[in-house]
């Protein structure tokens, strides 16, 4: 849900009551991003371009991990990169305004995932998780994280700069009103430890 | 100040950013120079009323060197990387700001790698501001390269220079 201030909704203006910052976001949002990602950024106009603006997706990714993928883009994928410094037409500062646009649909302030979602007791198991993966993810996912109907988890850029705290945040909550359920009831944490390892070896597999 | 101009004022200032850009006339400023495929005569395949139009039909067109402009809707990052050979960069989100600056009554194909979802952005922008022949490479950038066609640089070359080849 976005963030109403209770005097816009005196003045009934509410595209006045946004920070500059946000203004200037949205006006780049509306040019460059919505086409894919939604009018709300609700995502998958386009096929595999995520709810930018759910809130688990914002609670867990941070302002690094939304700059590096709008700068750097998702190599190989339809993500192109918008960073002025890989040819794109957004310099830094108009991503941070991007960065502020998107934050102005948080609900809740971030807070540093929990140190329980950032390591297991026990070690993956692979094999255990390959299986599991593919029963349970493969379907949206594609069969080695190269995406399907939901976006891929195989891109380099993505897992250098997704946590395995962010990877377990995802599986543990989901993303609500899409297709990504919440799993926190349904796998155990060691499955979840599985399958966070399964994902992070996909990048080896990446362009085979 | 009285109640009355207290409440002119407050209008004021809510209203008025809703009226900053009324009549302002945005800038053609680095909009792409006309370039066409090829010299040959116009398009004569490119009889569909649909503004998707096949790679089978544009192909043998701009194989022949028919006159039409070819345009890369993508980002400028991806047209960096690698474009259609003579097709000109203009990203989907600048084709309303940029048509002043091209002939309405050139031929265009746009194209991107979704396969069409910029490129008809971009088509679209075009007819909304009177441009009467464009059409919508179907298939996209992707099946143009994994066909082998013409690409700058060419694909021998990517491979050397870029990791970023697909």
């Amino acid at each position: 849900m976005k963030r109403v201030y209770p005097l816009c909704i005196i003045f009934g203006t509410l595209m006045a009551c946004d920070s500059p910052e946000v203004r200037r976001g949205r006006t780049h949002y509306e040019k460059m991003c919505r086409l894919c990602h939604g009018e709300d950024g609700e995502g998958y106009l386009s096929p595999r371009a995520n709810a930018l603006t759910n809130n688990e997706f914002l609670m867990s990714a941070t302002d690094e991990f939304l700059r590096v993928a709008i700068t750097e883009g998702r190599p190989k994928t339809k993500m192109s990169a918008f960073g002025s410094e890989f040819g794109g037409p957004l310099k830094n500062n108009d991503i941070s305004d991007l960065i502020a646009f998107l934050r102005s649909y948080q609900d809740n302030l971030s807070e540093p995932l929990k140190t329980q979602w950032v390591s297991s007791e026990n070690n993956p198991d692979l094999t255990s998780g390959k299986k599991l993966y593919k029963q349970e993810c493969a379907k949206c996912h594609g069969e080695l994280g190269e995406g399907d109907t939901a976006l891929s988890l195989n891109n380099p850029t993505f897992l250098i700069t997704a946590s395995d705290a962010y990877l377990r945040y995802a599986i543990e909550k989901g993303r609500s009103d899409t297709l990504m359920l919440a799993y926190e009831n349904v796998f155990t944490p060691q499955e979840i430890t599985n399958l966070v390892a399964v994902i992070r070896g996909f990048s080896s597999a990446f362009g085979d | 100040m009285n109640r009355k101009t207290l409440l002119l004022a407050i209008l004021n200032l809510t209203l008025s950013p809703l009226f900053i850009n009324c009549g302002a006339t945005e800038s053609t400023e680095g909009c792409p120079q006309l370039e066409y495929v090829g010299s040959g005569p116009i398009p004569t395949n490119f009889t569909s009323n649909q503004q998707l139009l096949s790679i089978d039909v544009i192909y043998p067109a701009y194989e022949k060197g028919e006159k039409f402009v070819f345009i890369d809707a993508r980002p400028p990052s991806d047209y960096k990387i690698d474009h259609i050979k003579d097709a000109i960069s203009l990203p989907f989100y600048d084709a309303e700001r940029c048509a002043p600056s091209l002939p309405s009554n050139a031929w265009y194909v746009t194209y991107c790698a979704c396969p069409h979802n910029e490129s008809q952005h971009a088509a679209e922008a075009l007819e909304k501001a009177g441009f009467k022949n464009v059409w919508v490479l179907d298939e996209g950038y992707l099946e143009w390269k994994k066909r082998g066609y013409p690409i700058t640089p060419p694909k021998r070359e990517i491979h050397e220079n870029s990791t970023l080849d697909s």
